[in-house]
């Protein structure tokens, strides 16, 4: 039986060609294993081998995209393998992403399986763990025995196409596709197994692992009201109506920014509500029931505070992925910050 | 500072200073009451969202 080809894809540095002095080396291969390629073949032994290297300097890889890419491929190609290894590049920001868009190119473009393994802070990780199967790596060549080992393995079983287990069980990072299974018991008594544990002070999984909030100190109050400039946010989707700069109803990822200026209130032949997650008519007819223009209007006029802020910022806050939620509201609040705002009122459905 | 008609979601994001809404399509609103009045209860919220705003918040340290 012929022994599975594999090639090894590592940068300048692993590849043994030298430090951030030589990562404009441009690409280049080798038979056999280089550096770390040795530990990768004991590791594979008798069940495939290591045919040849390609090493690319990580700063070449980036500079040159997509010349590089083609580079890199070819003398991928130039192989014939049945399956790529990239890295592990552990957290290093260039050589993870490199090994990322190599292993993509060769799943797309020569058809076969490849796999790389990064540090879960690595940035390749983010953007290709969607599209190649990525293994959990430590953050520092220290840990390269075990994440070596962990990355060879997976890919023989994905080469071989046995089915997988979970992330957890495998050590790769979840793609984000759900996977139905039988258990032995019924979700009711599962979740109530799982409180026991949790009471009784015995370890326990949760089977949903709820997303990380980063959780911000909350600003100083405002000194002199009489004097601030506050701003109107909405996340209940209030746009002019007619959706000109088509703001998505849901999961959307942009926002409006429009001018109130001289409005003393909104009105339902300017604005409609479109936000997809709620009874929309209730903010068409009156869009002010989200952004309180009005009543703002008649504080200010009594100098309860200084000025209301000329613009608005909308966008429909319905099912919003967190880290489109999270850019929006970084860039709003970039633009508020730009524009000495004192405060912001934000209303939610 | 915030309204929501939906507090818990603000108090999982970690803000500090919330107002409850009136109803989820009408934050600021009331649709079952006369015109005059919807408004002066948005100007009764509007101005404690605004007075919330020049609070110091304790901490419970």
């Amino acid at each position: 039986m012929s022994k599975i080809k594999v090639v090894h894809y590592i940068n300048q540095f692993f590849g043994q060609t030298g430090g951030e002095d030589k990562a404009d080396t441009p690409p280049f291969s080798v038979e056999g294993c280089l550096g770390p390629g040795v530990l990768l073949q004991t590791i594979l032994g008798d069940r495939a081998k290591v045919v040849g290297t390609v090493v690319c300097g990580d700063n070449y890889f980036w500079e040159n995209q997509e010349q590089a890419k083609t580079e890199v491929l070819d003398l991928l190609a130039g192989f014939s393998p049945d399956l790529v290894i990239a890295g592990p590049a552990f957290n290093a920001g260039r050589y993870g992403p490199a090994c990322g868009a190599v292993c993509e190119m060769a799943q797309e473009k020569l058809g076969i399986p490849a796999l790389t393994g990064l540090y879960k802070e690595n940035p390749g990780l983010e953007l290709y763990r969607k599209k190649i199967l990525i293994t959990r790596a430590g953050s520092s060549a220290v840990s390269m025995k075990e994440d070596m080992k962990r990355l060879a393995e997976l890919a023989l079983k994905v080469y071989a196409k046995e089915p997988l287990g979970g992330p957890d069980e495998e050590g790769y990072y979840a793609h984000g596709v759900r996977k139905n299974r039988f258990s032995d018991r019924i979700a009711a008594v599962r979740g109530v197994d799982m409180l026991c544990d949790k009471l009784a002070g015995r370890p326990f999984a949760t089977e949903i692992r709820l997303p990380d909030f980063d959780i911000v100190k909350p600003a100083s109050p405002v000194k002199n009201l009489s004097e601030a400039v506050i701003a109107l946010v909405t996340d209940g989707g209030i746009v002019p109506k007619g959706n000109p700069d088509r703001i998505k109803s849901a999961t959307g990822n942009t926002y409006g920014k429009y001018s109130i200026a001289k409005m003393e209130k909104l009105t339902p032949e300017e604005f409609e509500c479109i936000h997809a997650g709620l009874d929309n008519t209730y903010g068409s007819e009156d869009p002010n029931r989200f952004l309180p223009v009005d009543a703002m209007r008649v504080l200010e006029k009594e100098k309860l505070f200084g000025r209301l802020f000329d613009y608005i910022y909308t966008t429909a806050g319905c099912t919003v992925e967190l880290s489109n939620a999270k850019k929006m509201g970084e860039s709003i609040a970039a633009d508020l910050h730009s524009q000495n705002i004192s405060a912001v009122i934000l209303t939610s459905g | 500072m915030q309204i929501s008609s939906l507090i818990k979601i603000p108090e999982m994001m970690g803000i500090k200073r919330i107002i409850g809404g009136i109803g989820v399509p009408y934050p600021l609103g009331n649709p079952h009451v006369s015109k005059a009045e919807e408004e002066r209860t948005r100007q009764k919220y509007v101005e404690r969202a605004l007075r919330l705003l020049e609070q110091p918040l304790i901490d419970p340290a």
